[in-house]
């Protein structure tokens, strides 16, 4: 018996006004991928914010906001994806062992340096003693831990998972950007709580998530799209948008399509904001929505999503 | 319909022990450890603390590897070396239902650290490409050919631990039939001076679960395990190593870097591990502690033990007193050390440890045994974020 999976929470903090957004019809193309960050102070108290980066900043307020339109106080698990984690103290700490020639160190730096210190202080914060995984691969991280989630959600008796995506923009990434392929580097933070349970304001099921590795023509890819529709009992001609990472109207044309990354620009887990587009979108439309990511190589990621 | 069984059907391995699993097998029965100052590693420490280091330079691994003249971490030569030589001690033929789950935790640190002032003037920017952590699981994948499924777990110190968990989920979902899991980590200054700001490096070999013990030993290590299910294996006609029958992640909820004193996290991951074999803690021959050797660690480890074994003895011990704490690949080496013990009918000794802890009733194994029965090893890894991962395996006949 297949579970379904909703989301009935996203809290997203983004380039565009999205922490509390209702629709996408708001977002618009940018050329500067900063986020536009929320008064901390109305979401965190100073005395954890004090100690808090500002990519945890960006996690624990979406994960909140997530959180609180779902209902839901305690999530069984939590997955969360960065592709560079916590970059800016991993150099903060760097920077004190070249200057003080390795001597004195505070260690704050490097205990917050570690990939999934994000992860460590959602489950602190939600006292949630279950699974906790922190996935950090340069493509498809999210994509990976949304699949992990999936199959906790249909394997185990897990009814509730806080997933989210998140990275910065920092120094080092801007001097980096050639290097990692990113020529529009954004950044951002998106969490959704998944539930088996609908609830009354839910944004979406996820009905199916697949992966299609080396891909080289656009036909390769179309007939790859359509065998993931017809593998879920999907007829094309019912997915009225779609919402993908780069230009594929050559590919699949349905009546609306939306680059996600005009808005949010280039980043590891861009594709966690993908979602939330492609959530607020069934929501508001009330209509089927088909994902599609490529990484910088020639394999794509299929997330369908309906009502 | 049962679920199918995940077997363990191949290793490949290398740290402060040596250069394959043979090496690991001989020092852990003659009780030899790989603890001493560093060859290799450029830091102010080098005198001060002892390591786990592996006897060769980036130099040396790149013509073992047979690679070209390149920029290479020793994240990505470490995990190459141990990737390929699991692959060859098996004849392994490579197909697109084979995925990689590597996990690390600061991925190709040692060179980031290294060009970290060029990077700050924009030179040497080449070097910047290998920092992210899936860069040396992509690395490790091109060159062994895996063009499917490959990802990168970060979860600190039980990374490699949750790398065979996810691992074995997506063969019970049918995502892939075989996957390569495991683990890398390179002692780089970061990790070394890290450590050492939290006051927890020991300046001589460790100690782990003696009273008087002062901290860890950092090492590097690479350890994969070939996983799939028992029907693949025997049909590909390999070696069964084990079957892997329990396991759980949870999260002690407590603090980023502590456990909680009565060591909460660790209980629940083992006690869930023991659910999810449906075994009792009376059921292990043996159990693979975390045992670094910190105050924390070792005292909230022991008491969950303590608390799970409740009259029984079961032996247990650290081998984190050979290898070094391996951070990443810590889960995995010790995965290798597991089925190593249940093959060969042992249990290592903890080493260094004489004083018993005040606080609790529990003693490791400080002698190796050889054992009549060894049918069930549970293997803990724990980490920052209050990240806690058990492993169970059993025994199979061949």
């Amino acid at each position: 018996m297949k579970k379904d999976i909703f989301i009935t929470g996203l809290g997203m903090i983004s380039p565009q006004d999205s922490l509390k957004a209702e629709n996408s019809n708001g977002f618009v193309k940018l050329k500067d991928f900063h986020c536009m960050e929320p008064d901390y102070k109305e979401f965190i108290p100073p005395s954890k914010a004090r100690r808090m980066s500002r990519i945890l900043k960006f996690s624990y307020v979406s994960a909140k906001i997530a959180l609180e339109q779902s209902g839901l106080e305690k999530p069984q698990m939590i997955n969360v994806a960065t592709g560079l984690g916590c970059l800016k103290d991993t150099s903060l700490f760097l920077q004190d062992i070249i200057l003080s020639n390795e001597s004195v160190l505070k260690p704050t730096p490097f205990i917050n340096s570690t990939h999934n210190t994000i992860a460590g202080l959602l489950a602190i914060t939600y006292q949630t003693k279950g699974q906790n995984f922190t996935f950090s691969h340069t493509e498809f991280n999210f994509e990976h831990a949304l699949l992990d989630s999936m199959i906790r959600m249909q394997e185990d008796n897990i009814s509730d998972i806080l997933l989210g995506g998140v990275d910065e923009l920092t120094e080092e990434t801007a001097l980096i950007k050639k290097n990692l392929q990113m020529q529009n580097q954004g950044e951002g933070a998106a969490f959704f709580v998944l539930s088996e349970n609908q609830t009354k304001d839910y944004y979406a099921q996820i009905t199916a998530l697949g992966f299609a590795y080396e891909l080289d023509t656009e036909a390769e890819l179309n007939q790859a799209v359509m065998s993931f529709l017809k593998t879920e009992g999907v007829d094309p001609e019912e997915i009225d948008i779609l919402v993908s990472d780069k230009d594929l109207s050559a590919v699949f044309s349905p009546e609306k399509q939306i680059i996600y990354t005009d808005f949010c620009g280039d980043y590891m887990t861009a594709s966690s904001f993908g979602l939330g587009v492609a959530a607020l979108e069934v929501k508001y439309h009330q209509t089927p929505v088909l994902m599609i990511n490529q990484n910088n190589k020639n394999s794509y990621s299929f997330v369908l999503l309906g009502k | 319909m049962a679920e199918q069984r995940i077997v363990v059907s191949g290793m490949g391995v290398v740290s402060a022990l040596g250069n394959h699993v043979q090496a690991h097998l001989d020092a852990l029965r003659t009780a030899k450890h790989g603890i001493s100052m560093t060859n290799y590693l450029e830091t102010i420490h080098k005198d001060r603390f002892p390591v786990g280091e592996i006897k060769h330079s980036n130099q040396e691994l790149i013509a073992l590897l047979n690679l070209p003249e390149g920029a290479y971490s020793r994240t990505e030569l470490l995990g190459l070396f141990a990737v390929r030589q699991l692959l060859d001690s098996v004849n392994y033929e490579m197909d697109n239902r084979t995925g990689l789950i590597s996990a690390t935790t600061v991925g190709g640190m040692d060179q980031s650290e290294h060009f970290f002032e060029d990077y700050l003037k924009g030179l040497n920017l080449d070097y910047a490409r290998r920092h992210p952590l899936g860069e040396s699981t992509e690395f490790m994948a091109s060159q062994v050919g895996i063009k499917a499924f490959r990802t990168t777990l970060s979860t600190a110190c039980s990374s490699s631990a949750n790398a065979m968990i996810l691992g074995a989920r997506l063969i019970h979902q049918g995502v892939l039939d075989k996957v390569i899991v495991g683990g890398v980590d390179a002692l780089s200054k970061f990790t070394v001076n890290g450590f050492n700001s939290l006051m927890i490096l020991d300046k001589e070999h460790c100690k782990p679960f003696d009273n008087e013990r002062q901290g860890l030993n950092l090492g590097e290590a690479a350890a994969f395990l070939l996983i799939e299910t028992e029907e693949s294996a025997r049909k590909a006609g390999r070696k069964i190593w084990s079957e892997l029958k329990g396991y759980a992640n949870t999260n002690d909820a407590y603090h980023q870097t502590a456990s909680s004193p009565e060591g909460d996290g660790a209980f629940d991951a083992m006690n869930q591990a023991l659910q999810k074999a449906g075994l009792q803690m009376s059921d292990m021959d043996y159990v693979n502690a975390h045992g670094t050797g910190t105050a924390n660690n070792d005292l909230a480890e022991s008491r969950a033990l303590q608390r799970l074994f409740g009259d029984d003895k079961i032996p247990f011990s650290s081998t984190k007193a050979y290898t070094g704490h391996t951070l990443g690949a810590a889960g995995a080496i010790e995965a290798v050390i597991s089925n190593l013990c249940i093959n060969h009918k042992f249990i290592p000794a903890s080493l260094n440890c004489k004083n018993p802890m005040e606080e609790v009733d529990i003693f490791p194994e400080t002698t190796m045994i050889e054992v009549e029965k060894m049918d069930y090893i549970l293997s803990n890894s724990f980490g920052f974020g209050g990240n806690n991962s058990a492993l169970i395996f059993s025994s199979v006949k061949n």
